[in-house]
């Protein structure tokens, strides 16, 4: 394990991508007890690059960029030397299952409207992210605020494992991030600050903690400021922040990127995954969203409902195993007969023009790079391709 | 806010990121912010006390001062509060100490005390300045000074009517326009005596005074049946006569002093007396005792009228009313003897305990349950709490039967058991209820305010309504005895001593079973209610 890590620093720190770079260096030395001296030296790395960065720029430039591209280069070889002839320590932390539902169900009646979530069966495990995805009404919400304990369920069983039956104490082990942040008092600092107290990070640990965590999500030229000064951006990861102050067993996030910009999700999923998988806290994920293709590069396991029922609950990489035949989405410049006679009548077995672009159904045989080629030497423009053959998009399109 | 925030030094930011980072809960009481800003407010606030025009002429009510300083005291409370209530550890579901939720309630308790030092400050500097206009023995002087020689300035005709306008009797004429002020008695025992009734004895002056006086009422008015303006005028004789002869004058005081002093002059028997000697005595007014007495009177009050020596001791010589008032000095002697045995409410005992710490306590309470909620279950609550006896009025209107026996009191003691039995149901029917979490917290709150003082008004109410001491069959007893017993009958006495008694141990048992319900919801009953809150809020909805 630990050397999987020092081989992923150093081939972050020899890269350009700095920030993901620090953030990396700063959780080694963090969760390794090995590395712990070089925590500090790690920590004003990220620093200088949180400070040093222009805001909402991609990357530091220049000579300052060039600097902090050689110090981290210097401590991952520090670490690098440091672990040789360290005794691999750390294995990849067990998946202990958190949290477990069966047959859970919820039942809601409105105005004549009858609407009926699962039964389901569910369990989350510390390391892993799992994904709920659906279209709205699915009652992907209403899954979530059962698990995070804020919605009583109907039917099945919930069991805590680390926390036994006692409703508070089972509600300090998880964490739950709405869509909408609820509205907090103060300073982003303060609330950290007191956050990890009343959850027993005490004194010099406190502060340590709280300076760990703003350099590590990037929200330290943000620490003094409120609620309403802070973009939806940053309130997720202060909610994230908040979060690793007092390591959750299970993390539930609902439609936690909705609100982001493209590089904001990449910033927030990358940092999911690695807290999720956090060598020393492991914490399970459970999040909703509807930007399906994000979530499922994220996900270990998704969950797609439809109607209220599960209708695939599964590792993310194997839907669809199975299947005999492929699904491709693609917009381009043509028409869908310059389409079917591209490709030939044996390679396809359904086309549905959306209106916006084609989903184009072939035999299993077909794969992706025979469709490319296929329209690549006939000549058409191409815009947009995308292989949904092992994703649950597919669901999105069969009628209940 | 920033203002605010550079009002704060170095060492309490220091001290603030201190209890931040290690004791969260202290920290979010604010105490150490507010000790610092109440430190400033309270300067200030000397600083005014100090400021205000403080003479002998003129100064402040500090009651008055202490009511309008109340307005930004309680501006200053409420955002206080406001800054309390934004964090706490409950809602955040952190580490819960049941004793460091005492402390809590304590340190806000202590708070809210605090804060009454801003109007206490500014009344009692005002006071403090207002006591030491002059020392006591000065004060005791002039007191003295105006006492002695208060007769030689009474004013108005000072009796119980005035002469009608039109008299129908030319021979009552001097009478009726008689002033009857500057009275003498010829006879002192008889002056003591004036009043005292003895059955089957000869009527007394008094006695005979007032059925004068009532003759008079009903002959004189021109409306009533009995108008008589003769006989109207003969008994008008009678009573100026007896005005003039025994002044119907009470209470007689010593000189000042701060303990023993009630702040009124002497202006009854004792100046009379001392009328009565000078015209006894025949010696002449002393000009130098009206000049001082008229500079005295100067020297408290800027509103008393501007007469020379001369005449006020022409006016005394005729025998009319003096124009030389000196009723705003009076009043203005009284409100500085107030100051200087600091008789003000706000310092009396009962306010201090039943108001000032009865209140805060309550509020305190309030607090620290509002801080694990938001403000819907607090306005919600307040709602039913003014909804109820709102309803039980309703109700008792339209039943005119009970109307007649509801008084405020039996609104709010239903209104209270209403409430209490309200609770009590719930926690039964809870399990097959559906809850809501600003359901559990209305009832937390609701539940907060009534348990403290459950037991006393219970025991109040079985001690009112259901005798359970057996005080008033006690007391009827006595009132048989002393119906028929002889004055001096020794079992009146120890029937007296008995019941006197039982109404101290009734008094003591219900201030310890006060003082005991409040003890016992601080130690024991606020955590509890406070674990059972946050249990319950970490409890899922159900919808």
């Amino acid at each position: 394990m630990l050397a999987t890590r020092i081989r992923e620093v150093t081939a972050l720190a020899a890269g350009t991508d700095l920030s993901l770079a620090t953030r990396r260096l700063m959780d080694l030395c963090d969760e390794f007890p090995v590395f712990h001296d070089l925590r500090g030296a790690a920590m004003a790395l990220r620093a200088d690059y949180n400070m040093g960065r222009e805001l909402g720029a991609a990357e530091m430039s220049g000579a300052s960029g060039s600097a902090l591209a050689e110090r981290c280069r210097q401590l991952a070889a520090a670490i690098g030397q440091r672990s040789t002839g360290t005794a691999e320590v750390g294995h990849a932390p067990a998946a202990e299952v958190v949290f477990q539902a069966q047959q859970l169900t919820k039942a809601f009646r409105s105005g004549g409207h009858h609407f009926q979530l699962g039964p389901i069966d569910l369990e989350l495990r510390t390391g892993r992210i799992v994904g709920v995805v659906g279209e709205n009404g699915n009652g992907k919400t209403t899954l979530l605020r059962q698990i995070a304990g804020l919605l009583d369920h109907d039917g099945g069983t919930l069991a805590h494992p680390h926390a036994g039956t006692d409703p508070y104490r089972i509600r300090q082990t998880i964490a739950w991030i709405p869509q909408r942040s609820v509205r907090w008092q103060g300073t982003l600092l303060q609330n950290l600050r007191f956050q990890a107290a009343v959850h027993g990070t005490l004194g010099a640990a406190n502060e340590d903690r709280v300076l760990y965590t703003l350099h590590r999500l990037g929200l330290t030229r943000f620490k003094d400021l409120t609620w309403k000064q802070l973009s939806s951006g940053y309130k997720l990861r202060f909610e994230l922040a908040k979060m690793l102050m007092w390591r959750p067993k299970v993390l539930v996030l609902d439609e936690p990127i909705a609100n982001l910009d493209l590089q904001a999700q990449q910033l927030f999923l990358q940092d999911l995954k690695h807290l999720a998988a956090s060598q020393r806290d492991p914490v399970a994920v459970i999040l909703s969203s509807q930007q399906l293709h994000e979530i499922e590069a994220v996900a270990d396991d998704i969950i797609f409902l439809k109607n209220g029922k599960a209708v695939y609950s599964g590792a993310a990489d194997s839907f669809d195993r199975d299947r005999n035949s492929n699904v491709f989405e693609l917009r381009g410049v043509f028409q869908r007969a310059q389409l079917e006679q591209a490709l030939g009548a044996g390679a396809i077995l359904h086309i549905d023009d959306t209106g916006l672009i084609f989903r184009l159904t072939t035999p299993r045989t077909v794969g992706p790079q025979q469709v490319l080629k296929a329209i690549a030497n006939a000549d058409l423009e191409v815009s947009y391709f995308r292989d949904i053959s092992t994703s649950t998009r597919k669901l999105f399109h069969q009628d209940p | 806010m920033k203002l605010l925030r550079k009002l704060i030094p170095d060492f309490l930011r220091q001290w603030d990121l201190e209890l931040q980072r290690s004791h969260p809960r202290l920290w979010s009481t604010r105490i150490h912010h507010h000790l610092w800003f109440l430190l400033l407010i309270n300067a200030l606030v000397f600083a005014l006390g100090l400021l205000i025009r403080v003479t002998t002429v003129k100064f402040p009510d500090p009651e008055d001062l202490f009511g309008w300083i109340m307005t930004p005291t309680v501006v200053y409370a409420a955002f206080w509060v406001y800054k309390v209530v934004l964090f706490t550890p409950e809602r955040r579901f952190g580490i819960r100490k049941p004793f460091a939720e005492v402390g809590e309630l304590g340190v806000h308790f202590i708070s809210l005390l605090l804060i009454m030092t801003i109007p206490y400050n500014l009344a009692l500097t005002v006071t403090y300045r207002i006591a030491n206009l002059m020392t006591d023995a000065e004060f005791a002087e002039d007191v003295d000074t105006l006492n002695k020689n208060a007769y030689l300035f009474i004013s108005g005709d000072g009796r119980l009517f005035s002469a009608p306008s039109n008299s129908y009797d030319e021979d009552a004429q001097p009478y009726l326009t008689s002033s009857s002020s500057h009275g003498y008695f010829k006879d002192l025992d008889e002056y003591v005596d004036r009043n005292r009734y003895v059955e089957d004895g000869p009527p007394k002056v008094g006695q005979i005074y007032e059925d004068h006086i009532t003759a008079y009422n009903e002959m004189a008015d021109p409306d009533l049946e009995s108008y008589d303006p003769v006989r109207a005028a003969f008994h008008r004789v009678q009573i100026d006569s007896i005005e003039r002869t025994c002044p119907f004058y009470f209470t007689a005081h010593g000189p000042f002093t701060p303990q023993a002093w009630g702040g009124i002059f002497l202006s009854d028997s004792l100046l009379e007396v001392g009328y009565v000697d000078l015209v006894r005595s025949g010696r002449p007014v002393d000009p130098e005792a009206v000049r001082r007495t008229i500079e005295l009177g100067h020297v408290y009050s800027a509103y008393v009228t501007d007469r020379s020596v001369d005449d006020v001791l022409r006016e005394f010589t005729q025998r009319r009313s003096s124009s030389f008032n000196l009723d705003t000095a009076d009043q203005q002697i009284r409100n500085m003897w107030e100051a200087k045995t600091w008789n003000y409410d706000f310092l009396e005992w009962d306010t201090l305990i039943y108001v000032l710490f009865i209140s805060c306590f309550l509020l305190a309470i309030v607090i620290s349950i509002f801080k694990n909620l938001y403000w819907q279950p607090l306005l919600i609550t307040a709602v039913v709490c003014l909804l109820l006896p709102i309803t039980l009025l309703v109700f008792a209107l339209i039943l005119d039967e009970a109307v007649r026996n509801v008084n405020e009191e039996d609104i709010l003691i239903n209104t209270y058991y209403a409430i209490a039995l309200f609770l009590a149901a719930w926690v039964f029917l809870a399990p097959r209820t559906s809850t809501y979490g600003t359901v559990r917290a209305v009832l937390a709150i609701l539940a907060n305010l009534i348990v403290p003082f459950i037991v006393f008004f219970t025991l109040t109410l079985l001690h009112i309504e259901w005798v359970i001491f057996g005080l008033d069959a006690l007391q009827d007893s006595l009132y048989v005895l002393r119906d028929t017993a002889a004055f001096n009958d020794p079992a009146l006495a120890a029937l007296e001593m008995e019941v006197h008694d039982l109404e101290q141990r009734v008094q003591m048992i219900l201030t310890v079973v006060f003082w005991a319900n409040i003890a016992l919801y601080v130690i024991a009953l606020h955590s509890f209610f406070r674990a059972t809150y946050t249990r319950m809020m970490a409890l899922p909805e159900r919808k």
